[in-house]
């Protein structure tokens, strides 16, 4: 019973958030509903029984995602809070396709109906993910290897100053 | 009760994906990726508990660690390029970008 | 689960790309910045190193090797495409000296950003697992992101690589919503097992719609109609050797993968996907067409055309289920096929255009280096330029599908198999797009023989008229004698499982 309030508040506090990111005409107002939408994820995997990745979803996103958001709005906003284009100027069918595509993913989950009986159980401890890691997927994680390496030089090719 | 989560999770795709067709700047839009991305990781993670026969390691938590990387590597790349657009343009926003046509 | 080191032979190609490439970036250390011998030495000793490894596993070891937990596997079809991709890389290498120099782009990022490119696409082609497709999509796109910026103090550049990000990105969202429903329904990241898991019934709608997704995600990433936006400004947008470069291998890489997927994962459940790719296929051939009659510039209308051969080559996924509901999985291989011959006939175009490149004045006394880019530029240089204006005549009657080229060769093998398993207005529609096409095609041969010179200043690169060479000869060989080439991707495709 606890739990099921609980989840019932995370998800409105989720929903509300997300929103919030999308529709603020304030550029960091965006950022910081974009953290607390992250942080609520966090609370979610935690009822979800996945406790390490609420832990890395906190020190990944809020501790590196949000700080390079923080930096991307300083150095391309001349004057930090000022307003952006609103949501209201929006093309009309954006609404729409995202209503359909919500509604599609809805019909999916709703028709698969062995969904509604599951509960959250305890799975996917860190140790259990290590050695999947090193393991069973081991070729993915040396090809995510390259792609943090390729993110790097494009970052730092594409943003440092001089010629070229 | 797995289906409620995944609800939530498709909201927040949803609510991701008319924030990037809509907004018109380009950090927002950056953001909205970061939704998207959010709502496709509590799939991941509340699907990995779907039982298919034997108990399966989860994989779908393997997989929501390689999300999680990516995207911050995107978004990386995304400001660095973001950076240099307004470098150049002094500008973020996409109905400014009308150098090509036709 | 054990690995031996027999199985690092499946991604020792890949591996060796990638590795010229990290140490092409480190070479900038050691060398003086005007240098570019070394870099370029370096990655085609890694490309030439590469083709001689896929070479040996064809010659010598012939069986496929699984490798990994049967995450990669480098069998026929891989190593087709991947030398299709190392001809294309090794190729615009050698043209972007003219960029690089001209525009004075950093050599070390940038050849190896090209090589780490090339080096995902290969095991993106190898990749048997979502996790892998996935990581190996997401490293390429990355790369391209910053290879379309690269020139970053130019404002086109900018926006092409803003608008490649954003739409990549959207893309992505997507495809991984598809595998995570595909994961939900079948409990498995492998191709093999979804495979398994459909086979047994487990077709939810859940696995309907995740398929879907994936479908769309790949439908972006190759620029398929209604999901082709994009592509017309970042090809505009980004330096020339880079539209010529990711023009040519996404497209090889992305149908490739997208071709394993749906003859791996989902071969007996056609119904669910083949009237989808038959729309788009449709859609993009007519769409691109249109589009492409309508441009001056020949870049953009290149870029148009790049999105119509999308179509063509679609057409031979889309029919892979015959009319009378038999599943033909070796149609596959006129897509193939077609993929070879588009990608030396394109990158020899846009070749064509960076080595008729001149001088723009700029502001304070600079000038600006400027690829031909509008049928003004290219006016007239039949005289001036007889031998490149015949090849660029060559490669544009090849994409417009004319014999004796290899680009006639590839429609009549896609279109006759088409018709083959009953699938004739399909094939119509496709002939009667590429009847469009030569107006807009034969169109840029006109100015060029017919019209008066406007441009006085033109400084041809010699590097790149190797290019145009090499991929002219390619166009030639492929088109007179296609037995070797039809057969090895018939191959290919009958040994895939």
């Amino acid at each position: 019973m606890l739990a099921t309030v609980a989840v019932v508040v995370i998800a409105v506090v989720l929903i509300a958030t997300a929103v919030a990111v999308v529709v603020s005409d304030n550029l960091v107002h965006s950022v910081f509903w974009l953290a607390a939408m992250l942080i609520t994820t966090a609370l979610l995997y935690v009822m979800l029984e996945a406790p390490f990745l609420a832990a890395i979803q906190v020190m990944l996103y809020t501790g590196g995602v949000i700080t390079m958001m923080l930096f991307g709005v300083m150095l391309t906003q001349r004057d930090p809070g000022s307003r952006v284009p609103s949501a209201s100027e929006a093309p009309g069918w954006a609404a729409p396709v995202a209503l359909g595509l919500g509604a599609t993913l809805l019909v999916a989950i709703w028709t698969t109906p062995e969904l509604a009986a599951l509960t959250p159980t305890p799975s996917g401890d860190a140790q259990k993910i290590g050695h999947m890691f090193l393991d069973r997927y081991l070729i993915a994680f040396e090809a995510l290897s390259v792609l943090l390496l390729a993110g790097m030089i494009g970052a730092i090719v594409l943003a440092r100053k001089g010629d070229a | 009760m797995i289906s409620y989560y995944l609800l939530f999770a498709a909201a927040l795709f949803s609510i991701g994906a008319y924030g990037v067709l809509a907004r018109r700047n380009v950090l927002i839009i950056l953001m909205s990726l970061e939704l998207m991305l959010n709502g496709v990781n509590i799939v991941f993670v509340a699907l990995s508990l779907v039982p298919h026969g034997v108990q399966m390691a989860p994989g779908g938590h393997v997989f929501v660690l390689m999300v999680m990387a990516v995207a911050a590597a995107e978004v990386a790349v995304g400001l660095a390029i973001v950076i240099a657009l307004f470098r150049t343009r002094q500008t973020v926003d996409i109905n400014d970008l009308q150098m090509m046509s036709g | 689960m054990t690995f031996t080191i027999y199985e690092l032979a499946a991604m020792q190609p890949a591996l060796l790309v990638m590795i010229a490439g990290l140490l092409a970036v480190g070479l900038d250390t050691f060398v003086p910045s005007k240098t570019r011998i070394a870099h370029a030495m370096l990655c085609g000793g890694g490309v030439i190193a590469a083709m001689a490894a896929l070479g040996s596993q064809l010659y010598y070891q012939r069986t496929a090797i699984h490798a990994f937990g049967n995450m990669l596997v480098l069998d026929d079809m891989a190593c087709f495409l991947s030398l299709a991709i190392l001809a294309a890389t090794g190729l615009v290498l050698i043209s972007s000296d003219a960029d690089t120099t001209r525009r004075n782009i950093g050599f070390g990022e940038y050849y190896g950003l090209i090589m780490i490119a090339a080096s995902a696409m290969m095991m993106l082609v190898a990749s048997n697992d979502f996790m892998t497709i996935f990581v190996n999509l997401e490293v390429l796109s990355l790369a391209l992101y910053v290879l379309t910026g690269i020139t970053r103090k130019n404002p086109r550049s900018n926006e092409a690589s803003v608008k490649y990000l954003v739409s990549g990105a959207f893309a992505t969202c997507f495809f991984l919503m598809g595998v995570a429903f595909l994961y939900g329904a079948t409990g498995t990241f492998a191709l093999s097992g979804i495979r398994e898991a459909l086979a047994l019934g487990l077709d939810s709608s859940m696995a309907r719609v995740g398929l879907g997704m994936v479908m769309v995600g790949f439908a972006f990433k190759i620029g398929a109609v209604p999901f082709h936006m994009w592509v017309p400004d970042v090809y505009e947008g980004a330096p020339t050797s880079t539209t010529a470069f990711m023009s040519v291998t996404v497209k090889a890489a992305g149908v490739g993968a997208l071709i394993r997927v749906l003859l791996i994962a989902a071969p007996m459940r056609s119904d669910l996907w083949a009237d989808l790719l038959w729309w788009m296929a449709v859609a993009t051939m007519v769409v691109g067409n249109l589009m492409a009659l309508q441009q001056t510039s020949v870049k953009r209308m290149l870029a148009f055309s790049s999105v119509a051969h999308t179509g063509y080559a679609l057409v031979a996924l889309a029919t892979m289920r015959s009319t009378d509901e038999t599943f033909v999985p070796e149609a596959a291989a006129s897509a193939l096929f077609y993929l070879l011959t588009y990608t030396f006939m394109t990158l020899g175009a846009f070749s064509f255009l960076i080595y008729m490149g001149h001088e723009l004045p700029g502001k304070d006394g600079t000038s600006e280096w400027q690829d031909a880019e509008t049928l003004s530029d290219l006016a007239g240089m039949a005289d001036r330029r007889p031998w490149a204006a015949a090849m660029m005549g060559l490669f544009l009657l090849s994409l417009g599908g004319i014999p004796p080229t290899a680009g006639f060769l590839g429609k009549f093998y896609l279109f006759a198999g088409a018709i083959e398993r009953g699938h004739v207005t399909i094939a119509v529609i496709g002939v009667m797009a590429s009847l469009v096409s030569l107006y807009y095609y034969l169109r840029v041969i006109v100015w060029m023989y017919m019209k008066e010179p406007m441009i006085a200043d033109e400084k041809p690169h010699p590097s790149v008229a190797v290019v145009i060479a090499l991929a002219g000869l390619a166009t030639l060989l492929i088109g007179v004698m296609p037995g070797a080439f039809i057969a090895a991707a018939e191959h290919s495709i009958a040994v895939l499982r």
